[in-house]
């Protein structure tokens, strides 16, 4: 130990203060460029206009959004295709948020996305009868994992779509299209008419000019006529369109992406090689097979959420984010469909229904009473911590 | 409307140090506010799923666990605070391969008795130099519990504790050397030098020696479901004990008032309080949250004069093949393309030859994944502002090209296929990172540590720069830098220092 020594450290003193010193004494810029992709890639939210609503088949619209100029967006952040983007509504006291799958290309500052207006449905009833252009939203960052990953599939994607589950496979199209890297995609649509064939004409258009990269196979439910495909998206003709190595991405309703999940399994693809779009808003309590059958037919739910307080009479058929929105309490959510996490909150007293917890929760959320809320529905009266948005508007406060 | 109430404590994010600020106050009774810009708690101490894989966002593994039966610091703060926590033990500190002419392929196990002999027989030589770095450990780890406790006298510290401040004024390389070690033992000795960011010639022994102690005497440990169950843990235990977390929101500024910061602003609120600690950068408070008036030129200087650590690059495989399957034995193994671990911080420069640590997580908590599958995570580590001149239209096919290389290094290095077995991947940048963090450059430690810039004068700096009354920082860039057992101390110390009560 000759060469070091405990005195050395007599010098550290003095060599900080001398370093200090010379340093600047100006107020850091803060201005580092993974931070800035950060914030462009994910701001927190984006102000958006509707610059254009086009009418598609099958009760569908097709909305292009613009960066909101007065609103000081000027960017928007780009996304991959197969990501979604969260869409904030007000309606009356109700506060929520939908998803919408962004079905324009990826390059250029434009967003565009397709509602299916439903019979009966809040937000996109409320879109067809008020987004006009001008139309000023507020939405999410690109979110969603549902998107092609070169170091993990395969160079075929077999998308498969039912009905307004098309919408992100139409990016991926434009994107696959756009490109010359050896990728291929063949686009097996599930509709019920031929008039229900919503960006039928664009993939069509894409198809033609893709040089064999895009086809596309149209199945009709509802309809059969000679040459063309009817009945259901199933096991025979799944394998038709599989190649020896592809990658099977498939986006629709939950009913349809159940029966797909079928059939995948009997013709013994890995879950390497499909991906599932997450499948919408949860239906009613009751829609479970395994469900509860005896619920009181309302419960208290006592909300705390950033501070304040708030008490909702709750139906226990609806998930408690549902509940919580028509109370006008505007809670954060993402996918809406158990996966993302975005709703996490702290279960404090009482009993729920959360049916896909296994399969989407983290396990330490399961472990400390952490529910998504967007998946989970009340048997008590509960005690709740959620999370808000951290502006808007507010609901009305109890307690 | 409610009043919002007066607090004692705002702690400004949920990371590791803020979680263990808040918990330890609220452990003392005091009024705690969390605040979060997030959607979850835990900072970097967090999981992610994908498909039937739950991710671990960035543990490697805890130091100063221990046993039930000899606990060490960490276990003991979770304890002291009402937690129950089950940790899996890791049995070997780190696999270390180097490629090239006089690489080597040593796996050091978590155990003082059997690591000399590993060690003799990678280098025959080293047991005398083993002894007299164990003495030094020992005076470190005795030291510390002498130092903490407050009541020292410098001729006590001088006569007892002589290779502590020794390894305090020393670098690492200086201290292995000096006691004998060959370039190679030092190698091999030197292989955690990418948890401290630090170069080998830079790097306080002090520093490196006590992490190296607390993984040894009390074996590294992870938790049964990730880090992010430590995260939940605390805060759930925060807010059984009243405390309050808000997600989603985001401290705009700080109200100061008469020489003291007594209140936070949140949207058009401010919510007052006796005392702020902040679990962010002192650089981003001082310039974003503070006035110009309450920040003195002497703690701008300060941050001028220091330099961020190191940035991350990860690759989150979820593979279809067990480990088994793969080939793989070992969890934690370093992979460098240099013997001398100051070419090896060089190195981090280029990605071909930068240094790359594989996890595999299944290889110390088998059930972590279903059946037949398993997890890795492939990490590279790379200096504050290595951009590699990539944009922002290009950031994707870039972030894919990076990871690409970082799977092929692994499976040319350790001779298995990786890339036919990915099920899931996510592949997170700097960018990544300071999109969860908030730090500059999304960087998970704090500032480099430097000779002048280390642990103990660090500490000794304490009161002198604590500039502004009413505002305490902790996580990776405070005192005892980075890791999960310094984060989690550097916040119980902080509440304990603010609040009275012992730990």
């Amino acid at each position: 130990m000759s060469r070091i020594g405990f005195q050395n450290f007599l010098k550290l003193q003095p060599l900080r203060e001398a370093k200090t010193a010379e340093a600047s004494g100006k107020m850091p810029e803060m201005d580092f460029f993974p931070n800035r992709l950060a914030a462009l890639r994910h701001p927190s939210r984006q102000f958006v206009t509707v610059s254009r609503v086009e009418a598609l088949t099958g009760n569908m619209n097709l909305y292009t959004l613009i960066p909101d100029a007065d609103k000081g967006q000027t960017q928007l952040a780009p996304f991959e295709p197969g990501q979604y983007i969260s869409v904030r509504f007000e309606i009356g006291e109700i506060r929520c948020s939908r998803p919408y799958s962004l079905c324009g290309s990826p390059s250029g500052n434009v967003y565009q996305i397709a509602v299916k207006a439903i019979p009966d449905g809040l937000c996109s009833v409320y879109a067809r009868d008020h987004w006009t252009v001008g139309t000023r939203l507020e939405i999410s960052a690109p979110e969603g994992t549902f998107v092609f990953q070169p170091l993990r599939d395969e160079k075929h994607i077999l998308a498969i779509a039912g009905g307004s589950g098309i919408t992100p496979f139409v990016s991926m199209a434009m994107d696959i299209t756009g490109r010359n890297d050896g990728r291929t995609m063949t686009v097996l649509y599930g509709c019920r008419t031929p008039r229900d064939r919503a960006f039928g004409d664009v993939l069509d258009a894409l198809c033609s000019a893709s040089d064999g990269r895009l086809r596309t196979v149209y199945v009709f439910s509802e309809e059969s006529r000679p040459g063309q495909r009817s009945g259901f998206i199933d096991e025979s003709v799944i394998r038709e369109s599989l190649q020896e190595h592809s990658s099977v991405f498939v986006s629709g309703p939950r009913k349809m992406i159940e029966s797909v999940r079928g059939a995948l399994q009997k013709i013994g693809l890995e879950r390497k090689y499909t991906r599932m779009e997450v499948p919408g808003e949860a239906g009613r309590l009751e829609t479970y097979p395994d469900a509860p059958g005896e619920v009181p037919e309302k419960v208290t739910l006592t909300v705390r959420m950033q501070g304040k307080v708030y008490t909702v009479r709750a139906d226990p058929q609806a998930t408690i984010l549902r509940s919580l929105e028509n109370a006008g309490i505007a809670v954060v959510s993402g996918c809406r469909s158990g996966v993302c996490g975005f709703c996490r909150s702290s279960l404090r007293s009482g009993n729920v229904f959360a049916p896909n917890q296994k399969e989407h929760e983290r396990e330490a959320d399961i472990l400390y009473n952490q529910i998504h809320l967007c998946e989970t529905y009340p048997l008590t009266d509960l005690e709740l911590d959620v999370t808000g948005y951290p502006s808007g508007k507010e609901g009305k406060q109890n307690g | 409307m409610q009043e919002t109430p007066h607090f004692d404590l705002i702690v400004i994010g949920a990371g590791n140090a803020g979680l263990a600020a808040a918990l330890t106050a609220a452990g003392l009774g005091k009024r705690v506010l969390v605040v979060e810009k997030n959607l979850y708690p835990g900072g970097s101490a967090a999981s992610f799923r994908r498909g039937r894989f739950e991710f671990e966002a960035s543990l490697h593994e805890i130091a100063c666990v221990g046993t039930p039966e000899n606990p060490g610091s960490v276990r003991k703060f979770f304890q002291a605070n009402g937690i129950r926590m089950e940790f899996v033990t890791i049995p070997e500190l780190f696999r270390s391969v180097v490629t090239g002419e006089d690489g080597y392929d040593v796996t050091l196990p978590a155990d003082p008795e059997k690591l000399p002999e590993v060690l003799e027989q990678a280098v025959p030589g080293s047991a005398a130099a083993f002894k007299r770095l164990i003495r030094i450990i020992q005076n470190i780890r005795k030291a510390s519990d002498y130092f903490g406790s407050g009541k020292q006298n410098k001729l006590t510290a001088v006569l007892k504790y002589r290779p502590f401040l020794t390894a305090s004024a020393h670098s690492l390389k200086e201290v292995l050397e000096s006691i004998g070690f060959s370039p190679k033992a030092q190698s091999i000795l030197a292989t955690y030098w990418p948890y401290l960011g630090s170069a080998f010639d830079e790097v306080d022994a002090l520093n490196y020696l006590g992490m190296l102690g607390g993984y040894l005497y009390t074996p590294p440990a992870i938790p049964k479901h990730r880090s992010f169950e430590l995260s939940c843990a605390i805060e759930h235990r925060i807010r059984e004990l009243g405390g309050e977390i808000w997600y989603n929101t985001k401290v705009d500024r700080l109200e100061y008032r008469n020489g003291r910061v007594c209140g936070a602003w949140v949207g058009d609120r401010c919510i007052w309080t006796d005392e702020v600690i902040a679990n962010v950068f002192p650089d981003i408070v001082y310039s974003q949250m503070l006035p110009k008036e309450a920040v003195p030129e002497q703690a701008v200087k300060l941050t001028n004069a220091r330099d961020y650590s190191l940035q991350f690059y990860t690759v989150y495989l979820g593979m279809n093949k067990g480990v088994d399957e793969l080939g793989v034995r070992d969890y934690t193994i370093f992979i460098n393309t240099a013997t001398d671990p100051v070419e090896q911080y060089r190195r981090m420069d280029d990605p071909e030859r930068a240094p790359l640590i594989a996890t595999f997580l299944n290889c110390a908590l088998p059930e972590a994944t279903p059946k037949g599958t398993s997890m890795a995570y492939l990490t590279m580590v790379r200096p504050a502002g290595a951009q590699d001149g990539i944009d922002a239209e290009h950031y994707r096919e870039w972030k894919e090209e990076l990871a690409s290389c970082m799977i092929r290094r692994t499976e040319q290095t350790l001779g298995i296929e990786i890339r036919p077995a990915i099920e899931e991947i996510e592949i997170c940048t700097p960018a990544t990172f300071a999109r969860y963090l908030g730090t500059p450059y999304g960087t998970p430690y704090g500032y480099l540590v430097r000779p002048w810039d280390g642990m103990t004068i660090r500490m000794m700096n304490r009161s002198r720069e604590s500039f502004v009354p009413g505002l305490s920082f902790v996580g990776a860039h405070g005192e005892m830098g980075d890791g999960y057992s310094s984060t989690y101390l550097s916040g119980q110390k902080k509440a304990l220092a603010l609040f009275g009560g012992k730990p």
